[in-house]
């Protein structure tokens, strides 16, 4: 039981990230949750074979590529973004830069930074899944602003989360 | 920004090009920089979804790892099966927080989200949070008062008396209380509060008991009436396309649900009630936010829908007013049908025809039909006029035969479905309509109320409104003032008109007729009222203005007449004894002639046992009563309103009740009286209720309604409207037969039940649920959206916000 522990330890502070990732090489969402649920049955199948010694969420995302791959060899409709090449890219800047995802309590304080107009972009884009032509409709701007001003928002969220991640002693 | 950026931030938010995507593919594999910004910004997308949808880890791996569980089960069973078992223990070992809440019985801890439908209750004390069917909270650490997060939904809240402050959250406010009721939501970015009592904070405002207030993104929460702005939510649920109300065409539907067996028989049919109330709904709208322009709409569609184009009416001018219509005798049992036309008995002229005519120039009749099968459920065609009750008073909807209007012998035996109700070895092709004026008199009453409330914005009513429309359709309501046979005019609104002829020219003929019945729930003063005295409203016609006076003040006498000791309002009275003229038995009561009968028109159910016609109807004399400032009709409804609030239960626990069903004893002027013999929380009759009694207009019924208005808000209001839990033990006659004659050729065969009548219930998936519940022996339960119930909702807390100003 002890190991059923240790892998839910472990899987709930990744999934997340290895959502991410996978949302971010496959183009449908509902394909990248499919994805996700068969990536987890399997790396709670294969979670002896872990070497706790290694990076969990190294180890998760390899499986997550294996399978992506396997899936897309099986099935030529799983909507992949990219390439092979550029998945495998992908995955290796996934794991040079896990320590620096953001961490949700910071991205909560910096959101809660930014003007309430910002704010209220994010949440069209967000929490409502406007696609950006309904947004520029919504807020009555067009497609090529919106897409604009969401960038530098998004750079600025950015700028505020690593200058968190420097101030703080950990 | 470079190059790579840039196809990072058109990839992420869904405009790249299949071009830049290829470009974007390139750079990742050749470039780690590019890969490395990429991760960065696809970390940051997600975790921004995430934000915004606020899911909680430790519910999401629950809900994953069970889900992965359902999917995998078969094909990886015994792994799946061990990941249960992992998930659930560890789950368990992680949590060893103390209990916060309850769930019904199941502890929630900090850190647990509940998904509504739910009720959390805090132990020790009498405080309740309701959560709405799709609604999600996340309990929180006591800090130190409770602390919660409503992360989308809606919520109803009783909070005991706190020593601390309860903080409920959602994404972008928070509130503070300290013992009160109320409800909020959270939807697309704002949160809205209700206060029904107490003081609550929102977002640094004060909210007080009958505001709403809902936050905004660029300033302080926006504050408004709590009942208007229940109206305004209502009306925005009714014509949201995703709530079901209205079909595709833009018709509003007796019911969102389909599997619903009122009086209509299939929720996506239409009535001439539905209509009526959208009219109704329009009205009001028109009175809150100045916008006329629905009303307008509603009553075209209305029209479309429900009132008979000239070339579906097209032999009318082959009637005959002085032989209006050959006498067909009711019969008491429905083995008895079909009947046989008696032309011995005498019929009496329509003296109205003449002047209908010679005041429109068509001898076409201007009034709606009540049924229409808006999404061709029955088979005999899209947004086909329909009918089903045609055998007697002891024809059940569960015993009715669902046939179309105009009869072309298509569907059903040789003869249509004709020589089901009449024995004629010659029927014809032909077309027949019929009304139930109650809902005509509702789009006039909404019209004299559009009318006065244009005016009061200091509006030209005649200019945006279909004043002469209503007053025309009040000009061929007439025809339900009068006897079926035109054997007296009764001057009482009738249980129904109807009107048809044939298809063919050679050798045709039409008919007409009023109604010998008059069931008091029926009546409408107002309307009556209405076309007298709104100039806008007075029909064309010269015999109008006498006809609708008389029927005014009979009406009154009428509710008079009839009010029992109690105050409750008795059945009503007929001009054809058992629908075949037989003499009034010795020591019936009589009025203007006509028999008194406890249950008019219909006997299954007793007509009169239903609870709704009581503040139906009476709220329509309390209104008249006001307008006209009648006394008679105020002494009546005083009385009235006493014995409602009476009836009326509200329970400590924040529910309450109103009667379901009226038993009778006693006759007029000897002992009549009434006794309520079971209880429901029913929506549109409660809220009925509550306008009947706002209508009243005494600070004791003002309370009362507002206490119903209240309480039905807070436990039934739901994503689509208001809905209570209703357990339809009735279903069960799904399988009775309907009775056929034995002879039957075609069509409907001996031996056919409600359902074979009605095939395409068994493609509805409601059936298997309905079903199981049949064989495990228990009623099935659904939360119906009835169209006319919500609209009262709408209606009385809207009314309730106009008349407390």
């Amino acid at each position: 039981m002890k190991t059923n522990e240790e892998f839910l330890r472990r899987f709930l502070r990744h999934q997340d990230d290895l959502r991410a990732f996978l949302g971010s090489v496959v183009r449908d969402r509902a394909a990248a949750e499919d994805l996700f649920q068969e990536v987890s049955l399997v790396l709670w199948q294969s979670f002896g074979n872990y070497d706790p010694s290694r990076p969990f969420g190294a180890w998760a995302r390899g499986i997550a590529v294996k399978k992506v791959l396997q899936t897309r060899e099986k099935s030529r409709r799983l909507p992949l973004a990219f390439s092979p090449q550029a998945i495998q890219a992908v995955l290796d800047a996934y794991d040079r830069t896990e320590k620096i995802a953001p961490d949700p309590t910071d991205l909560r304080d910096c959101i809660g930074k930014l003007p309430p107009r910002s704010q209220s972009l994010l949440a069209l884009r967000y929490e409502r899944s406007l696609k950006l032509a309904q947004i520029a409709r919504e807020v009555g701007s067009t497609l090529d602003a919106v897409h604009k001003l969401l960038a530098r928002i998004r750079e600025n969220l950015q700028e505020c989360l690593q200058r968190r991640l420097q101030s703080d002693p950990e | 920004m470079s190059a790579a950026d840039d196809l990072i931030r058109k990839h992420l938010d869904g405009l790249a090009t299949d071009e830049e995507r290829k470009e974007l593919d390139r750079l990742l594999a050749q470039s780690p920089e590019a890969a490395d910004a990429f991760a960065r910004a696809s970390r940051l997308d997600h975790a921004l979804d995430r934000h915004f949808r606020q899911e909680e880890a430790i519910t999401s791996i629950q809900t994953r790892i069970h889900r992965v569980e359902r999917r995998r089960l078969i094909r990886f069973a015994a792994g799946a099966a061990a990941l249960l078992v992992a998930a659930t223990v560890a789950f368990f070992a992680l949590r060893s927080a103390p209990v916060v809440a309850m769930n019904g019985t199941a502890a929630l801890r900090a850190g647990d989200t509940v998904a509504g439908p739910a009720t959390l209750t805090y132990p020790g004390e009498a405080t309740t949070l309701r959560l709405a069917p799709g609604a999600e909270l996340l309990v929180e650490k006591p800090d130190p008062g409770k602390r919660a997060f409503l992360k989308k939904g809606r919520l109803a809240v009783e909070v005991a008396k706190q020593d601390h402050p309860m903080i409920l959250r959602t994404p972008d406010a928070e509130t503070r209380v300290l013992g009160t009721r109320f409800m909020l939501a959270t939807e697309g970015g704002t949160t809205r509060l209700e206060v029904t009592e107490g003081k609550v904070r929102l977002a640094g405002i004060d909210v007080a008991p009958g505001e709403a207030a809902q936050t905004r993104r660029d300033g302080p929460p926006s504050k408004r009436s709590l009942y208007e702005e229940r109206f305004l939510s209502l009306w925005m649920d009714l014509h949201d396309p995703a709530r079901g109300y209205f079909s595709a065409d833009g018709i509003p539907y007796h019911s969102v649900e389909t599997f619903i067996i009122d009086a209509p028989d299939f929720g996506h049919l239409t009535t001439s009630e539905t209509l009526s109330y959208w009219l109704w709904l329009e009205a009001m709208n028109g009175r809150v936010t100045g916008n006329w322009g629905p009303f307008g709409l509603a009553w075209k569609k209305m029209e479309e829908t429900l009132i008979p184009s000239a070339a579906r009416q097209p032999t009318n001018d082959l009637y005959n007013p002085a032989q209006p219509a050959t006498f067909v005798p009711e019969a008491d049992r429905l083995s008895d049908y079909p009947v046989s036309m008696d032309p011995t008995v005498s019929v009496g002229a329509d003296r109205l025809f003449a002047e209908l005519r010679a005041t429109y120039g068509t001898p076409d009749l201007y009034v709606m039909h009540w049924l229409c099968d808006v999404d061709d459920f029955y088979g005999f065609g899209k947004r086909e006029f329909v009918n089903t009750f045609q055998r007697g008073p002891r024809e059940s909807v569960w015993k009715t035969i669902p046939h179309p209007s105009t009869e072309t012998f298509a569907w059903g035996g040789p003869q249509g479905f004709l020589d089901l109700f009449i024995k004629n070895e010659s029927h014809v092709k032909q077309w027949r309509f019929t009304g139930a004026p109650d809902a005509d008199a509702r789009a006039i009453q909404a019209a004299y109320w559009a009318a006065t409330w244009a005016r009061a914005q200091g509006k030209d009513p005649a200019a945006i409104l279909p004043l002469q429309q209503a007053a025309k359709m009040g000009d061929a309501l007439r025809y339900a003032l009068h006897d079926k046979y035109f054997k007296t005019q009764h001057h009482l609104i009738g249980w129904s008109q109807g009107w048809g002829g044939s298809l063919e020219r050679t050798n045709g003929w039409a008919w007409r007729g009023g109604s010998s019945h008059a069931h008091f729930g029926y009546q409408n003063p107002v309307a009556a009222w209405a076309l007298v005295n709104e100039p806008l409203l007075r029909p064309a016609s010269p015999g109008a203005a006498a006809d609708w006076s008389t029927s005014l003040a009979r009406q009154v006498e009428f509710y008079r007449w009839l009010q029992s000791e109690d105050g409750a309002i008795a059945g009503g009275a007929t001009a054809s004894v058992n629908g075949r003229y037989e003499a009034i038995p010795d020591g019936t009561p009589t009025f203007h002639g006509l028999a008194y009968v406890d249950h008019p028109v219909f006997l299954d159910p007793p007509s009169n046992e239903w609870f709704g016609w009581q503040p139906w109807s009476m709220g329509r004399l309390a209104q008249y009563a006001a307008l006209a400032n009648d006394p008679v009709a105020r002494e009546v409804v005083d009385k009235w309103a006493a014995w409602a609030r009476k009836v009326v239960k509200l329970k400590a626990d924040g529910t309450y009740s109103v009667p379901s069903t009226l038993r009778w004893s006693g006759r007029p002027g000897a002992g009549l009286q009434v006794t309520p013999v079971d209880e429901t929380q029913d929506i549109g009759v409660t809220a009925a209720l509550a306008r009947a009694l706002i209508a009243h207009g005494s600070a004791e019924s003002r309370a009362l309604a507002r206490e119903l208005l209240d309480r039905m808000w807070l436990q039934y209001r739901d994503d689509r409207g208001v809905s209570n839990p209703e357990a339809r033990a009735d279903y069960s006659k799904i399988h009775e037969k309907v009775e056929l004659p034995p002879d039957r050729r075609g069509g409907a065969k001996p031996g056919a039940t409600f359902l074979d009548l009605r095939p395409n219930y068994r493609k509805d998936p409601e059936l298997a649920r309905v079903e199981q519940s049949l064989r495990s022996g228990q009623p099935p339960v659904f939360r119906y959206h009835r169209f006319w119930a919500q609209v009262e909702v709408a209606l009385a807390n809207a009314e309730f916000s106009r008349s407390g100003k």
